[in-house]
C-alpha cells in the first residue's frame, strides 16, 4: 500500500470537495483518501501507480490543480 | 452550429463555475461553453453532439443538468398553494365534524354518518386520497431520509401518514367486502389532518423565506444586458457579451454604463446610489472610472470599456453573495433534530411494545393492531406549527417595532449575537451631507438665508449643493464659479457669494465669530461662508450627519456585552471621528468591498456571532456571510434583500429589540415543542392497548382529539409572546 500526500489549489467551497470525494470514489483502485478544504491537502492510499495517475487526472479534469 | 442554455445544480462557487467550463470546453463538440454562477447555467455552443451527451459531460464534471434554463415564475405558485390550502382546510373541518360531532351534541349530516358506513368512510377514503396526492413531497422525502439514515420532520409524518393509511384501508376493504367492522378502527382523518397541519406550517414558513436568490437575481437585474457600441459613423446595440476590453461605447441621459470603464469624452454625473448607498450624484468627466450599472443623470459621454463580463466590480460582488450564501453553515432546524431522535425512539417502544405483547399472551392481531395504533398516534401533527406560528408572532412584534425579520432562522440566531459590526456612510450616518449648524448673522430668518443659499446652489455641481432644497425660487443671474473657493450669483441687483474660508480673504473680509468657525471645522464639517456684497450673512457648517439615538443604542449594548465594531471603507481619520461621537472604539476603516465580507469571515472563525448592519451593495456579500444581516430600508435594494432583518423606520436601537423579542420567543418554541408531543404520548399508553381491560381503547377519535388539542395548545401559546407585550 502505498501513501502520497497532495496539495490541489483550485478548491473554494464544499461543493468542490464533495466533487472531488465523488470522483475519488468512483474510481477504482483507491484505497482510501483523506481530503481536508482548509488546508488543500490531498493524502491518497493505492496500490498500483496507475490509480494513482487516474486519480490525478480525474481531479485535474475536474478543473484543479495537483502540486505534489 | 447549435446552442442549448442549461440549468446546473451543484455549483457553489466560482471555482466550479469555471472548472465546469474549462472542463466543457476541453470536449470534442463543444465549441464554447460559458457558465453563469449566478443563474446556475451553463451556455454551450456544440456540434456533432446531441442533448444526452452534453449532460453526461456535466455529469462527469460533478454537477448534474437539470434540463433547459427556463424562468421560473414564483409569484404563480405562490397563489395556487394557498388555494390549495384554503380548499383542503374545508375538507379537514368536513372530516373533523364527521367524526367529532356528537362530541360537541351537534347534528350529523345527511347520508354521510354513521347510519352509512359505507357511504361515510367512502368519502373520508376519496377525502383521504387527496390529502395522499397533496402531500406525496413530504412522504417522499421521508423515506429518502429515512434510507439515508438521516430521519427528521418528514420521515416521522411518513410514518404516521402511511401507517394510518395502510391500517385503515385495510379496514374500509373489509368493510366493503360486507365485513362488520367498527369505523373505529378507521384512521383516516389522522392522515389527512397530519399532513395538512405539517403542510400550513410549511406554507406559513415559506412565506417569510430567506430571499436572497432574490438579491442575486436583481444584481443580475441591474447588471446591463446590452451596451452600445460607437463606431466610426454610427452607434450599435451590442450584448454585452459582444463588448471587448478598450471598446468604445457611449451613454446618454437616463442610460446605464454597461461595463467598468473610463470616460474619454463628455462630462456627466452619474448615480452610483446603487453600489455605494449614497444618492450623492457623482461627477464623471475624462479619464474618471465609471462602474458597469450605475445611471447617467444628464449629458452625453463615451468611454471606454476596461473590464468586462466576470471581472466588473459588480460581478465580482455577486460571486461573493453567491458564494456567501453557499459557505453558510443551514442551522439544522430543531423540529428536525427532534424528529431526528423520535423517529428511532417511537420505532424501537412499538417494536418493543409488539413483541412484549406477543410474549405475555396476547394474539398476534391484537398486539400488531396495538403496534400500528401506536405509531398513528406518536406523529404530533402540531410539529408543524409549533415553529412557524411562533415565528409568524415574533416577525409581527417586531414589525411593530420597525424591524422587518424575513426568514425564521434569525430568530434562533439573535439570542446567540455577542458581535455587531456597523458600516460607516449611510447606516450610522444618512449617506448625504446634510446641513449640520447654521449661524445666521443677518436680520433675515433662517429659512430665508438658507432659500437664498439654495437658489445659488441650485447652479453648482458641488456636492455641497445636495444639502440645500430650494423652497421658493428667486431669479438669480450672473453665475460664476470661483474656482476652489465658491459660487456667485446676483439676486435681486445684489451679488451673493458662498464659499469656504477662502472666500473670505478673496473679499478681504475677517469674520467675527472666529469661535463658530473652529467649532465646525471640529465637528468635521465643511464650511460655507454666505456673504452678501461685502457683509457676511451666515456660516453654514455641511457634513454627513449621524443617525438619531446611535449613541444610546451602542451604549447598550456595551452594557448587554455585546461588542461594536465599525467596518468601513473611508479613511481612518473621518472614521475615527465618527467612532468617538457614537462611542465606538474597535474601528476598522480604509476597507475595501471584498474585504468586508473577509472580515465578517475572520469574526465568525474565532467564534463569534455577528450582526452585521450594512447599506450598500458592496455590504452585500458582508451581510449574507454575518450571522445576521440587518439593512437600513433607505439603502440599496440589493443589501435589503442580502440581509435577514429590515430597519423599515432607520432606528438602529430597535437592534436590541430584536435580540430581547428573539430571546422570548425561542422560549416559546421549545415550550410550544413540548406541547406538540405531550398529547400524542399521553395518548401513547392508551394505544398501547394495556387499559382495554378497563374499557379505554384508543379510537380515532381520541387521535383527532389529541391532534387538535396540541394545535389549539400551540396555537394559544404562540399568541402569549402577544399577551405579554400589551
Amino acid at each position: 500500500m502505498k501513501t502520497v500526500e497532495l496539495s490541489i489549489e483550485g478548491m473554494k467551497c464544499m461543493g468542490c470537495v464533495t466533487r472531488i470525494k465523488n470522483v475519488l470514489d468512483n474510481l477504482k483502485g483507491i484505497h482510501s483518501y483523506d481530503l481536508t478544504l482548509e488546508e488543500k491537502k490531498l493524502i491518497l492510499n493505492f496500490k498500483k501507480e496507475k490509480a494513482l495517475l487516474n486519480a490525478i487526472e480525474a481531479i485535474e479534469n475536474l478543473g484543479f490543480k495537483i502540486i505534489k | 452550429m447549435k446552442k442549448i442554455v442549461l440549468s446546473i445544480g451543484g455549483m457553489t462557487c466560482s471555482a466550479c463555475s469555471s472548472g465546469l467550463e474549462k472542463y466543457l470546453t476541453k470536449k470534442e463538440g463543444i465549441k464554447k461553453a460559458t457558465v453563469n454562477l449566478v443563474l446556475s447555467i451553463a451556455s454551450i455552443e456544440y456540434e456533432g453532439l446531441n442533448k444526452k451527451e452534453i449532460e453526461r459531460f456535466i455529469k462527469e464534471a460533478g454537477f448534474i443538468s437539470l434540463g433547459e434554463f427556463k424562468k421560473i415564475e414564483d409569484k404563480e405558485i405562490q397563489s395556487s398553494d394557498k388555494t390549495k390550502l384554503i380548499l383542503l382546510g374545508g375538507l379537514i373541518i368536513l372530516l373533523m365534524y364527521s367524526s367529532m360531532h356528537h362530541l360537541l351534541f351537534l347534528p350529523q349530516i345527511p347520508y354521510i354518518n354513521r347510519n352509512h358506513p359505507i357511504l361515510l368512510s367512502t368519502m373520508i377514503f376519496s377525502i383521504t386520497l387527496l390529502f395522499l396526492i397533496y402531500g406525496r413531497d413530504i412522504l417522499k422525502s421521508g423515506i429518502k431520509n429515512l434510507i439515508h439514515r438521516m430521519p427528521n420532520m418528514d420521515t416521522l409524518v411518513m410514518l404516521s401518514v402511511l401507517t394510518s393509511f395502510f391500517y385503515s384501508l385495510e379496514g374500509y376493504l373489509k368493510l366493503l367486502n360486507g365485513t362488520h367492522i367498527n369505523l373505529e378502527n378507521l384512521y383516516f382523518e389522522s392522515t389527512c389532518m397530519i399532513l395538512y397541519f405539517i403542510k400550513l406550517g410549511r406554507f406559513i414558513e415559506h412565506k417569510s423565506q430567506d430571499k436572497t436568490k432574490e438579491a442575486i437575481k436583481k444584481l443580475v437585474q441591474i447588471t446591463p444586458q446590452q451596451a452600445i457600441l460607437k463606431l466610426k459613423n454610427q452607434e450599435k446595440n451590442v450584448p454585452i457579451d459582444e463588448v471587448k476590453i478598450n471598446d468604445l461605447l457611449l451613454a446618454r441621459a437616463g442610460d446605464k454604463i454597461a461595463v467598468d470603464g473610463e470616460v474619454v469624452k463628455g462630462k456627466t454625473y452619474v448615480d452610483e446610489s446603487f453600489i455605494t448607498g449614497e444618492s450623492l450624484p457623482v461627477l464623471k468627466k475624462e479619464k474618471s472610472p465609471v462602474i458597469a450599472g450605475s445611471i447617467i443623470y444628464d449629458g452625453y459621454i463615451e468611454y471606454k470599456a476596461k473590464k468586462i463580463g466576470r471581472d466588473s466590480t459588480i460581478s465580482h460582488i455577486v460571486e461573493l453573495v453567491v458564494e456567501a450564501t453557499n459557505s453558510k453553515n443551514k442551522i439544522a432546524k430543531l423540529a428536525d433534530k427532534l424528529s431526528g431522535y423520535f423517529v428511532p425512539t417511537i420505532l424501537f417502544l412499538a417494536l418493543a411494545l409488539f413483541l412484549i405483547q406477543l410474549l405475555i399472551g396476547y394474539p398476534f392481531e391484537e398486539a400488531l393492531i396495538n403496534m400500528v395504533t401506536m405509531l398513528v398516534v406518536a406523529c404530533p401533527c402540531a410539529l408543524g406549527l409549533a415553529v412557524p406560528l411562533v415565528v409568524v408572532v415574533n416577525n409581527g412584534h417586531c414589525a411593530e417595532k420597525g424591524l422587518f425579520v424575513r426568514n425564521s432562522e434569525t430568530l434562533e440566531k439573535a439570542k446567540e449575537i455577542d458581535t455587531v459590526v456597523f458600516d460607516k456612510t449611510g447606516t450610522l450616518t444618512y449617506g448625504k451631507l446634510k446641513r449640520f449648524k447654521t449661524f445666521n448673522y443677518s436680520n433675515k430668518t433662517e429659512e430665508e438665508l438658507l432659500n437664498l443659499v439654495a437658489n445659488i446652489e441650485y447652479y453648482s455641481n458641488h456636492p455641497i449643493a445636495t444639502a440645500f432644497k430650494i423652497t421658493k425660487k428667486v431669479e438669480v443671474k450672473d453665475i460664476q464659479t470661483l474656482t476652489g473657493i465658491g459660487i456667485v450669483g446676483k439676486i435681486n441687483q445684489k451679488k451673493i457669494y458662498l464659499g469656504n474660508e477662502k472666500l473670505l480673504k478673496k473679499l478681504n473680509l475677517a469674520s467675527n465669530e472666529n469661535k463658530d468657525y473652529e467649532f465646525l471645522v471640529e465637528k468635521g464639517c465643511s464650511i460655507l461662508y454666505v456673504v452678501e456684497e461685502k457683509q457676511i450673512l451666515g456660516l453654514i457648517g455641511v457634513r454627513d450627519v449621524i443617525r438619531p439615538h446611535i449613541k444610546k443604542t451602542i451604549q447598550a449594548f456595551k452594557e448587554n456585552k455585546i461588542e461594536v465594531i465599525m467596518l468601513t471603507g473611508d479613511n481612518e481619520k473621518t472614521a475615527k471621528q465618527i467612532a468617538n461621537e457614537v462611542g465606538i472604539t474597535n474601528v476598522i476603516a480604509n476597507v475595501l468591498p471584498n474585504e468586508k465580507s473577509q472580515q465578517i469571515d475572520q469574526l465568525i472563525k474565532e467564534g463569534k456571532k455577528v450582526l452585521m448592519v450594512g447599506d450598500g451593495i458592496n455590504d452585500a456579500p458582508a451581510l449574507v456571510k454575518a450571522t445576521i444581516g440587518v439593512s437600513i430600508s433607505d439603502g440599496t435594494d440589493v443589501a435589503m434583500d442580502a440581509s435577514s432583518v429590515i430597519l423599515m423606520n432607520n432606528n438602529l436601537s430597535n437592534l436590541l429589540d430584536l435580540i430581547k423579542i428573539s430571546k422570548r420567543s425561542y422560549k416559546i418554541i421549545k415550550q410550544n415543542l413540548f406541547w406538540a408531543f405531550f398529547y400524542n404520548l399521553c395518548m401513547l399508553p392508551i394505544a398501547s392497548g394495556f387499559f382495554k381491560k378497563y374499557g379505554l381503547m384508543m379510537t380515532p377519535m381520541f387521535g383527532s382529539l389529541a391532534m387538535t388539542l396540541s394545535s389549539l395548545t400551540v396555537v394559544f401559546n404562540s399568541l402569549k409572546l402577544e399577551r405579554r407585550k400589551k
